[in-house]
């Protein structure tokens, strides 16, 4: 069992092994492979704060993605403008998108917003695939200019891989501040009980929008990153699958904590890839394994290692 | 006397059912006032209104000169008044602690997302006082013992306690209460009763709901009765036991003494 103060020591060793990896494995596949791992974690950071503590589902993250990557790779191939000046616009269409997705979530529950949110993100997919003149179409956009950073271009798998990792590692400082914050507090809050939290004085209406707009934010920029990553964007990566995707990585990994979202990451990135021996099995594999872990630990493989403090209830009187 | 809550004619209708009909009270201040009534009479529904659950058909309610109708939940425990439900309302996943610092997030913890994650200096002051207050609230309700554990592996008469606990983490000019007493047995309801006049003390008045006789008859200042949402009969505990027609409401009118 693990308490917070090992988990910070984990971490510590995560960050030390992602650093070092590179050194020891000059393997580019797997480097390729961790950099869209460090991307997913900016979402699943994101995503944790409405479907892990929140308790709302959205599955809807890959319309929000996209909405991200599209933004930055066409406002930088068509106007030329640096990446960063883009990222400033991404983060603006996350905030106003988030404020948008959190309305419906006032008044829709379980089934019917995740209908919502399914909606969103098909529409978002399905605009983007037919809007040709705009956004090409199911040719996607190409040559979408790396960031640059201090006079370097990160054009090389080794920059890019260092930039995505202090990029995570900033997003997972934030992220965790949140959740062991009174704003933490609220989110699971309004999962138990959503009606005491408005008679403590709370609106969870408010709250309900602010976790909404965190993880649009989250989402938008990791779509951003995506888009300078890859180098070239298409319709076809933002579909439901990869929506669904996300909220694996935060319920099977991990609800509610940092590293659940980190495991949950890695898992649904890498996973399929180590499966790949499998052939054409290795997918319903991945799918089984997700399967068992929903049902054995519906709250995330990290929180089985850790520690909740728990004493056992009191006897009752007489 | 001053008067810390006023309801004027408060009216509700869930579509042909009147839950509450022209209802008029006056709470005094410094005071504990129950609402009492058969099942069914509209008790719920009356704290409902008061705490903007929901609004009102018709009538007014004002929290001193404070006119509070159709106000939302949250605005209303902002003001003073917090409350606590009869099939308690706590967060079960969370600790003690944990819970009452939400209960004193609006108060004691103002600030916002991105103002929070700017200023770690104050965002370490904020939770500091939220520590503060919970453990002051802890010890005064003696729930030491239990600060640290998950609310859901609790016995139903310490929820209770907790729950009031919470409420008072908003530090209310007033406390409604809704059936405080239910489902404890005797030794827990009078354990109960020595909190509550201990939160009276403290300077917080008391508006409850009850069944349980007596809790009502012994700490009550004020009675109102209500059956079939309308008012009929109101005063001091004693009044209240000899009234014919609450008798004839609770019991049934062949056991009214002439």
């Amino acid at each position: 069992m693990f308490s917070r103060k090992h988990t910070r020591k984990i971490y510590a060793v995560l960050i030390i092994a992602a650093l070092a990896f590179p050194l020891i494995s000059n393997n580019t596949y797997y480097i390729t492979m961790l950099c869209l791992a460090f991307i997913y974690m900016i979402v699943a950071f994101g995503l944790n704060f409405i479907t892990g503590m929140t308790g709302q589902v959205n599955l809807g993250t890959a319309g929000i993605f996209c909405i991200g990557a599209y933004t930055s790779a066409l406002l930088t191939t068509k106007t030329f403008i640096s990446p960063w000046l883009a990222l400033l616009v991404v983060i603006l269409f996350g905030f106003v998108i988030g404020i948008a997705l959190g309305y419906p979530s006032l008044r829709l529950k379980g089934v019917y917003l995740s209908l919502t949110t399914i909606a969103f993100g098909e529409i978002v997919r399905q605009l983007v695939n037919n809007m040709t003149d705009f956004t090409g179409g199911a040719h996607g956009v190409r040559a979408i200019p790396p960031y640059c950073l201090f006079g370097f271009e990160l054009n090389t798998k080794l920059r890019l891989y260092y930039f995505l990792l202090a990029v995570t590692i900033m997003f997972g400082l934030i992220a965790y501040r949140i959740i062991y914050s009174k704003w933490g507090r609220v989110f699971t809050a309004i999962r138990d009980n959503i009606d005491a939290v408005d008679t403590c004085g709370i609106s969870s209406s408010k709250v309900k929008i602010i976790a909404f707009t965190l993880a649009a934010v989250f989402a938008a920029i990791a779509g951003g990153l995506y888009a300078h990553y890859s180098g070239y964007i298409n319709p076809s990566t933002f579909t439901l699958n990869l929506s669904v995707s996300f909220v694996v990585m935060v319920m099977v990994g991990g609800s509610g904590t940092v590293l659940g979202s980190v495991l949950g990451a890695v898992l649904v990135s890498i996973l399929p890839e180590m499966l790949r021996f499998l052939g054409n099995y290795y997918q319903i594999v991945f799918y089984i394994l997700v399967f068992i872990c929903t049902i054995l630990i519906p709250n995330g493989i990290v929180n089985v290692f850790l520690e909740r403090q728990k004493t056992k209830a009191l006897p009752e009187k007489n | 006397m001053k008067n810390i809550l006023r309801v004027e004619s408060l009216t509700k209708r869930f579509g042909g059912l009147v839950a509450v009909n022209d209802l008029s009270f006056e709470m005094e201040a410094r005071s504990i006032h129950s609402l009492i009534g058969p099942n069914g009479s509209g008790k719920t529904t009356t704290i409902n209104m008061i705490n903007g659950t929901f609004p009102p058909t018709g009538g007014r309610i004002y929290f001193g000169e404070t006119d509070i109708t159709g106000m939302q939940t949250h605005k209303i425990s902002t003001l003073g008044i917090a409350r606590t439900f009869q099939n308690i309302k706590l967060f079960s996943t969370m600790t003690v602690e944990e819970n009452l610092k939400v209960g004193g997030h609006s108060r004691l913890a103002p600030h916002g997302v991105v103002s929070y994650l700017l200023n770690p200096v104050e965002a370490r002051k904020e939770e500091n006082k939220l520590q503060v207050a919970s453990e002051e609230i802890i010890a005064m309700l003696r729930l030491e013992d239990i600060a640290k554990s998950v609310v859901a592996s609790l016995p139903y008469g310490k929820l209770k306690i907790v729950e009031l606990a919470r409420a008072l983490m908003s530090r209310p000019q007033l406390l409604l209460l809704d059936e405080p007493a239910a489902g404890l047995n005797p030794s827990e309801r009078a354990e109960f009763i020595d909190v509550l006049l201990k939160v009276f003390e403290s300077g917080i008045d008391l508006f409850l709901i009850e069944h349980n006789m007596d809790v009502v008859m012994n700490i009550s200042d004020k009675i109102t009765v209500i059956n079939f949402g309308s008012k009929i009969a109101e005063g001091d505990s004693a009044s209240i036991q000899n009234d014919p027609e609450v008798i004839k409401a609770y019991l049934g009118e062949k056991y009214i003494m002439i």
